[in-house]
Formats: C-alpha cells, structure tokens, sequence
C-alpha cells in the first residue's frame, strides 16, 4: 500500500491497519510506536513510521566517514554560516 | 554547550542525533573522525512534507576543536529546519565572533530574512522546536522572535 501523506493522524493509522484509534493511541503512549505531540489530544505520525508500523521496509539511515577531514570540513561550515552575516538584512 | 565529550559520548551523540532524523526519513550522518584537532559532525535528512510544501529539510552541523587526546569542546552549531518550496526556514546558530542567533524567514515574504536573538540550545532542544514545526505543517513564522541590532 503507497503511503501518500507526509503526516498520519492516529484515526488514519488506524484506518490504515485495521486497529481502533484507541489501540493506536494505546501504542504511541507506551512508546511502540513515534508520534509528534501537537497538544494533549493532538498527534501526528510520519510517513516512515506508518511504514515501519505497516511492516514495510524503509531505507536505513547510515553513519559516514568525510573524506575531506575536520580542518576543512570545519573551515566550510565557518565559511557557510559567515556567508549569511554578509548578506543585506530587510527592514 | 560548552561541555567537553569524550569520544565515546560524541559517538552516543552523533548515533541519538542520527535515531532522531531516521523516525522522519532516510537520514544521513557525516563525522569528519579523530584523526585532527577539530571535527564536524552532521546530521541531515529530507523529508516529505504535506501541500502546500513539499519537503523539509533537517540538518544538525556542530563542530569541535580537540581538548584532550580522548575528549572534545565545541566550538560552534549549526540546527536548521526548512520547508521547500517556498523558503520557509527556522535555523539557530552561534559561531564566532557572532556568537548565538536565530535565523527565521517565513514563505510568505522570504526576503525578509533576519537574525534573531537566540539563547544557546541543544540540538535535541532544537529538533523539538522543529519536530512540532513539521508536524503542523504551516509556514515557520518569525511571531515571538526578537531581530538582532543591524550592525551585528
């Protein structure tokens, strides 16, 4: 099943599995499964997490090594971030 | 956070940052290594996001500069949060000599950009402010935040 949202309300989810949204909630409250806290009542779930709840698979995230080494990699951040100082700030 | 972290606690760091992004998307962790006097590790990942937009960008760059053969002090950070397109942007800084900022434009008049006081954050104080700003899913707005003088 493609997931076309970004964003799941618990209602969707349950919708989506076949599973009340009491039992969704249930789920988020005892940590199985990820959800943003809008408010008290309010929650939303990312696609990703819809996906891994699904049993679909997801890409893995990885930890890389840069090439470049901490010298220049810091020396390009510093550069980045002075770059926005430089600009014409609006009033 | 000027705290100085052993290898094994930037390590922990980097992992929790990366566990963070990977509940959004697939996302991506560099670490420039020990093998310098200073490291930059990142953290970022593009994720989808509902109309009016159609991605958000998260990235978390903080830099190090080596205190102890096993231990390291930061120096600087860099958390951004980004809606595309339009330009919506969230972001807080401190890197010398401007010290700690916040960065905001809102989609609705993007050539406003602006600096903003900020206090200094943790990036998982950070990625909180951002979280709740993703799952709305409205445009960042500037409401609440204080421009820094124009000759900073």
């Amino acid at each position: 099943m493609e997931l076309t949202k970004a964003l799941y309300a618990p209602a969707e989810v349950a919708a989506l599995v076949g599973l009340s949204s009491d039992t969704i909630l249930s789920y988020i409250h005892a940590g199985r499964l990820f959800a943003i806290k809008l408010s008290a009542r309010t929650y939303r779930i990312p696609q990703r997490e819809v996906a891994r709840f699904m049993g679909q698979a997801v890409a893995p995230s990885r930890m890389i090594v840069d090439p470049r080494g901490g010298e220049a990699a810091a020396a390009a951040l510093q550069a980045r971030l002075d770059s926005e100082h430089r600009k014409p700030v609006a009033r | 956070m000027t705290a100085i972290l052993s290898e094994h606690d930037l390590h922990q760091r980097a992992a929790s940052a990366l566990a963070l992004l990977d509940r959004l998307a697939e996302a991506e962790a560099t670490d420039t290594g020990s093998a310098g006097d200073e490291r930059v590790i990142t953290v970022r990942a593009n994720v989808p996001l509902d109309a009016p937009f159609q991605r958000a960008f998260f990235e978390y760059a903080e830099s190090y500069e080596r205190a102890a053969p096993d231990a390291w002090r930061m120096t600087g950070y860099s958390y951004e949060y980004q809606q595309r397109p339009p330009p919506g942007r969230r972001a807080h800084h401190r890197h010398d000599p401007w010290g700690t900022h916040a960065h905001g434009v809102d989609p609705r008049d993007p050539a406003r950009e602006d600096h903003f006081r900020d206090i200094e954050l943790d990036v998982f104080e950070a990625h909180g402010e951002f979280l709740r700003l993703y799952a709305r899913g409205e445009p960042v707005d500037c409401a609440g935040l204080f421009p820094l003088a124009r000759e900073r």
